[in-house]
């Protein structure tokens, strides 16, 4: 077996790159392949010796495999027992029919997405750049520190050994910050950012033969948090490995053991009775359960020279739309395709030209992806009037024609990011939301000042998106020169 | 605010503790096995006497008694009258409405050993200006009987049941409750109902020309005589001819009415039954017509026995077994019933109370197969024993699909002043029962302003807080905020018995901070006497409970004050089993029952006081 690197080799790299997680070991594949010279010094550091435990992203839209793929990743992550997933099911209530959002309703050639544990996916991809002779991967080491000239441009990383003894400062012609939401090289940037706690997102793994489409995530709905429900690992000939992902509240009303009661109690009864089953069977075999906090952190609007933020690092959105790892592909995707442009022995390689378009594609994409997330967890999560209207709505609209499944789905999946689909999609599911307010589901005779309370709720909502919706559309048809009046270059005003 | 860990000596023994918890379990068995006798059955929810004596009235026209049953009512009510001829309400308050219903039932049905009761009576009631000032209900029996004329009940326009139901002012908007009320007055009287049920008149005051009284209909004011005007156009313009209208109308109305059977046999609960088999008799109904026998099968099994005195008595109840007593006399005694009591009464079916309420069925009933009415006193005692059997065997997917179905209604019967309504959404904003009309009543489910209607919103929360639901979700905040108001401006006026519940079902979602939970605190603690109790001994476990609940951490003892007020429950328990007995204040009845007594209510209170106060010390 070959393992990582014990300290870096070099003294200087074209390209430093922080955290070994999907989002870095894709860019270092990325701008490996895109390196036509064969010559430049890429630097992967990680925290972790070994892999990263933590619970995190395990679900990959057909895009990001397709990112996979063209980087050569995919083969050895399905042969870990990835499971090919065709779509989303969605359930307003565990007893009502369930929605369809199916990726061949997009495109039949866009391929199946991805369920796969988080730690056979970062074993895979972190053996495989082992492998690859163009990448140095160390492991162990923890960025404590930069370094930048009297232009603001970073040109050094202090790092630290995990031993706490050895000490080294990397000369980087461009460092990439791939450390995930709380990044640490953000925070030695001083990057500001607005991030807000949502709450915890707490996983449970357990093993089903009797769970209906494993191929489809499943997003359940109804309960005091919205579920998200995958398989990750294909054990037999109908048998999978399944991740329940909970969303619990900000205050952790229980933890330690009163955690699997609290769960039981609270939020086993919005599952089918099949994945209740399951869940139950698997807490009383005393299965683990994953803690991960759930966090909102908007793009992130920092031109450091020299600094590039990819995957989370860069902003990320509530879990429910699976979409994280997808978006950290799309980045890596995007900084091989700025790299490729330069020639062969340009220094710096990635010039302020070359993170200026990449910046410019990352803002046409992320911020769209990330107002849909958070829109959708925002409704799946129903705390106001306004956002069970729009979940209602949600539903009314996808059930009304599978076209608007399917545009939604592209939105989410971030296969569609054109201002115009976003803009069309708010404004028929607004439709819907006023519609939802006015006409009742069940009730005969909902008094008018029912109806009216749930008009306000709506129209206070949809005036909140209204700002976020221009914001989005503006960043999506802002040309590549223009910068934003009054930033300076860490991103403050 | 004193919350001191009390010193250990005047922790209540554990022996003391073991020996008040087996009384009460021995006072819950005898209620239970009480309540269960097949042969007489006691009942659980007492109401006063009125629907005993309207059942006797009734009698005449509808045979509801056997010989033996009349005379046992008859007897409950010559128990019930007062030194001063009078008959008192479950609150304690003499009535006059009760006192002619009473007395006119001994005078119809009784023997002639009850002339000096009956003149008693009388004498009070022209003292408080004759029977016509009674209530609504009394004025309209009086009307049928000829006592009074017609006049003297309100004119109800036949067009309110050929209205739209969407319309606010159509018989069909109003609540299921009153609206049986409603239909069944309008057949009579449209009818000009007359039953043979004994003279009644000379409980009338009237004046020199020996004319009845015409009693006010509305209360004084300009809107107030608005309103009288407009009932005498009604009442004028019924001599118009409008035949088809009128024919059309109770056409309908007995369609409604006929709709509105349950599945027990009866309507709502026992009055809305009587009155509305007294309205079908009243158009042509036979006495072996089979919704009329389901009806008076069905007020039969409303019927029971109380204890007074060391005597029992048979009365008529308001409905058969009410759900939410029930299932917390099985909560309290870890009855091993109780899954399938609650289980297999839950809605499965849409139902009138959907009309307003935006959510699929669940939730459960006043009693059991009453399933056209959702009741949310019994769905939140149901949910609290469904947490505590979910807690036991989390795997069982009916308890934890009913808990969900039930979550969603809880959540729709929220109004949107954050309060939780009891039968139906909108049922505490009767437009019409605002109005200075005296005989709103019967469209109202209790006079407002409630302090159980606090309880039961608060309580309500509790559940929801109970099935996860976030406390800053809006709707847990509205809730919270409406209770937060009414505490404002009435924290002097609540009971220990309401102010106790409230507090415990709240403190579990609110911080130690929290300015509400801080006032309802500050209010219960400066309710504790010298000798450590809150008052009566129901008052002193449900203060107790709370205060337990208030503890921090299950690893700190409980608080000085809990600890005083438990060696008083104990003690009071252990010395004297009997005062398990003692009466307990009424909470509101279902329908025209405005106040009924749960006797098994102090028995359970300090049950589930003394086991949490069990729980812990251990």
């Amino acid at each position: 077996m070959i393992t990582p690197s014990p300290a870096p080799r070099h003294a200087h790299y074209d390209i430093v790159i922080v955290g070994a997680g999907i989002a870095g070991c894709a860019a270092a594949r990325a701008l490996a392949q895109a390196d036509a010279s064969r010559g430049r010094k890429i630097l992967l550091v990680d925290l972790h010796r070994d892999h990263n435990r933590q619970f995190a992203g395990e679900f990959l839209h057909p895009r990001g495999v397709q990112v996979l793929e063209s980087l050569g990743l995919a083969q050895d992550i399905r042969a870990r027992g990835a499971v090919e997933m065709s779509g989303f099911l969605v359930h307003e209530q565990p007893d009502s029919a369930e929605v369809r959002l199916a990726y061949d309703q997009l495109s039949p050639n866009l391929g199946p997405g991805l369920g796969v544990d988080h730690l056979a996916l970062n074993r895979s991809l972190r053996e495989q750049l082992v492998q690859d002779s163009r990448i140095e991967l160390c492991g162990g080491w923890r960025a404590t520190g930069i370094v930048q000239d009297t232009q603001g441009r970073i040109t050094h990383l202090d790092v630290r050994g995990a031993d706490r003894k050895e000490r080294r400062r990397l000369a980087c012609s461009t460092l990439i910050a791939a450390d995930g939401k709380r990044s640490t090289v953000r925070k030695l940037a001083k990057i500001q950012d607005h991030s807000e706690a949502l709450g915890f997102t707490v996983g449970l793994c357990f093993r089903s033969e009797n769970i209906a489409q494993p191929d489809h995530a499943q997003v359940l709905l109804g309960g005091p948090g919205p579920m998200l429900l995958y398989a990750i690992e294909k054990v037999g000939e109908s048998c999978f490995r399944f991740r329940l992902t909970i969303d619990v509240p900000r205050g952790l009303p229980a933890k330690g053991p009163e955690l699997p009661d609290y769960l039981r109690l609270h939020y086993f009864p919005y599952l089918p009775d099949a994945i209740a089953r399951a869940c139950e069977r698997s807490l009383a075999e005393g299965a683990n359960l994953d803690l991960a906090p759930a966090v909102d952190l908007p793009a992130i609007q920092a031109r450091v020279p020299g600094l590039v933020l990819v995957g989370d690092a860069a902003g990320c959105s509530h879990p429910i739309t699976a979409s994280g790892m997808t978006m950290a592909l799309l980045d890596a995707e995007n900084l091989g395709r700025v790299a490729a442009l330069r020639p062969a022995d340009a220094t710096p390689w990635l010039n302020a030209a070359a993170l200026r378009s990449f910046d410019a594609a990352h803002d046409r994409y992320v911020p769209t992806r990330q107002a849909v997330a958070s829109a959708i967890a925002e409704a799946f999560r129903g705390e106001h009037e306004g956002a069970r209207c729009i979940r209602r709505a949600l539903f009314s609209y996808w059930r009304a024609h599978p076209r608007n499944a399917r545009r939604s789905l592209a939105l989410l999946s971030c296969t569609e990011a054109r201002p115009q689909v976003f803009l069309s999609e708010y404004v028929k599911a607004a439709k819907h939301a006023l519609s939802a307010s006015l006409f009742p589901q069940h009730a005969s005779e909902l008094p008018l000042a029912d109806r009216w309370w749930k008009l306000q709720g709506t129209l206070k909502s949809a005036q909140e998106k209204f700002g976020l919706v221009a914001d989005v559309g503006w960043k999506q048809v802002k040309p590549t020169w223009w910068s934003e009046p009054g930033r300076n270059a860490m991103g403050t005003r | 605010m004193l919350d001191l860990p009390a010193p250990s000596p005047s922790t209540a023994s554990t022996d003391d503790l073991v020996s008040a918890l087996a009384n009460t379990r021995a006072s819950l068995q005898a209620w239970s096995a009480r309540i269960h006798n097949p042969q007489s059955p006691h009942l659980v929810a007492i109401p006063d006497l009125r629907a005993s004596a309207e059942v006797l009235l009734a009698d005449a026209v509808l045979g509801l008694l056997e010989q033996d049953e009349r005379e046992a009512l008859l007897e409950s009510i010559r128990a019930e009258q007062q030194d001063s001829g009078e008959w008192l309400d479950a609150q304690g308050q003499a009535d006059l409405s009760l006192t002619v219903l009473c007395a006119w039932a001994l005078r119809a049905r009784g023997s002639s050993q009850d002339q000096k009761a009956i003149e008693l009576a009388r004498s009070g009631v022209l003292d408080r200006g004759g029977a016509q000032r009674g209530s609504f209900s009394l004025r309209l029996w009086l009307a049928m009987a000829g006592a009074i004329p017609w006049d003297f009940v309100p004119a109800v326009p036949s067009e309110l049941w050929l209205l739209p139901a969407k319309l606010p002012i159509s018989a069909h908007g109003l609540s299921a409750r009153a609206q049986s009320y409603l239909t069944a007055f309008h057949l009579m009287a449209s009818a000009k109902t007359r039953v043979h049920i004994g003279d009644i008149s000379d409980f009338i005051e009237r004046n020199e020309e020996s004319k009845a009284i015409a009693p006010r209909l509305t209360r004084p004011g300009f809107v107030g005589d608005l309103m009288q005007s407009l009932d005498r156009a009604i009442k004028l313009s019924r001599k118009l001819p409008r035949r088809p209208i009128r024919k059309a109308s109770l056409r309908r109305a007995q369609r409604l009415l006929c709709d509105q059977q349950q599945a027990h046999g009866g309507w709502f609960s026992v009055r809305p039954t009587l009155w509305a088999m007294m309205a079908l008799r009243a158009h042509g109904r036979q006495s072996d017509d089979p919704v009329l026998l389901r009806g008076v099968a069905y007020i039969r099994r409303c019927r029971g026995w109380v204890e007074r005195d060391g005597k029992k008595y048979l009365v008529q109840g308001h409905s058969a077994r009410p759900m939410a007593q029930e299932i917390e006399l099985a909560r309290a005694q870890q009855d091993k019933r109780l899954r399938s009591l609650i289980l297999d009464n839950e809605i499965r079916q849409s139902g009138p109370w959907q009309r307003r309420a935006e959510c699929p069925p669940g939730g459960w009933p006043t009693e059991a197969l009453a399933t056209l009415h959702f009741d949310l006193w019994a769905s939140v005692e149901a949910l609290e024993g469904l947490y505590h059997l979910h807690r036991q065997d989390p795997g069982d997917l009916k308890i934890s699909n009913a808990r969900r179905r039930a979550a969603q209604l809880l959540l729709a019967m929220q109004e949107i002043d954050g309060s939780f309504a009891l039968f139906e959404r909108g049922e505490t904003q009767v437009a019409i029962a605002k109005a200075p009309w005296l005989d709103a009543e019967p469209l109202r489910s209790w006079p407002p302003p409630s302090s159980f209607h606090v309880v039961l919103s608060a309580r309500a929360l509790g559940a929801l807080h109970g099935l996860g639901w976030r406390p800053h979700d809006d709707r847990i905040q509205r809730g919270l905020a409406y209770i937060s108001q009414a505490f404002k401006d009435n924290e002097n006026v609540w009971p220990v018995e309401h102010l106790a519940p409230i507090l415990r079902a709240l403190s579990p979602m609110l911080s130690p901070e929290d300015p509400l939970r801080q006032g309802l605190e500050r209010r219960l603690r400066s309710r504790q006497r010298e000798d450590g109790s809150f008052g009566s001994l129901h008052a002193t476990a449900h203060a107790l409970h709370a205060l337990i609940s208030l503890c921090p951490s299950k690893d700190l003892p409980v608080c000085a004050q809990s600890q005083r007020a438990a060696r008083c429950l104990i003690q009071e328990i252990v010395e004297n089993p009997q005062a398990l007995q003692s009466p307990s204040p009424p909470v509101p009845g279902c329908a025209l029952a405005r106040w009924a007594v749960d006797p098994s209510a102090p028995a359970k209170a300090a049950h589930f006081a003394l086991l949490a106060l069990d729980a812990a010390q251990s």
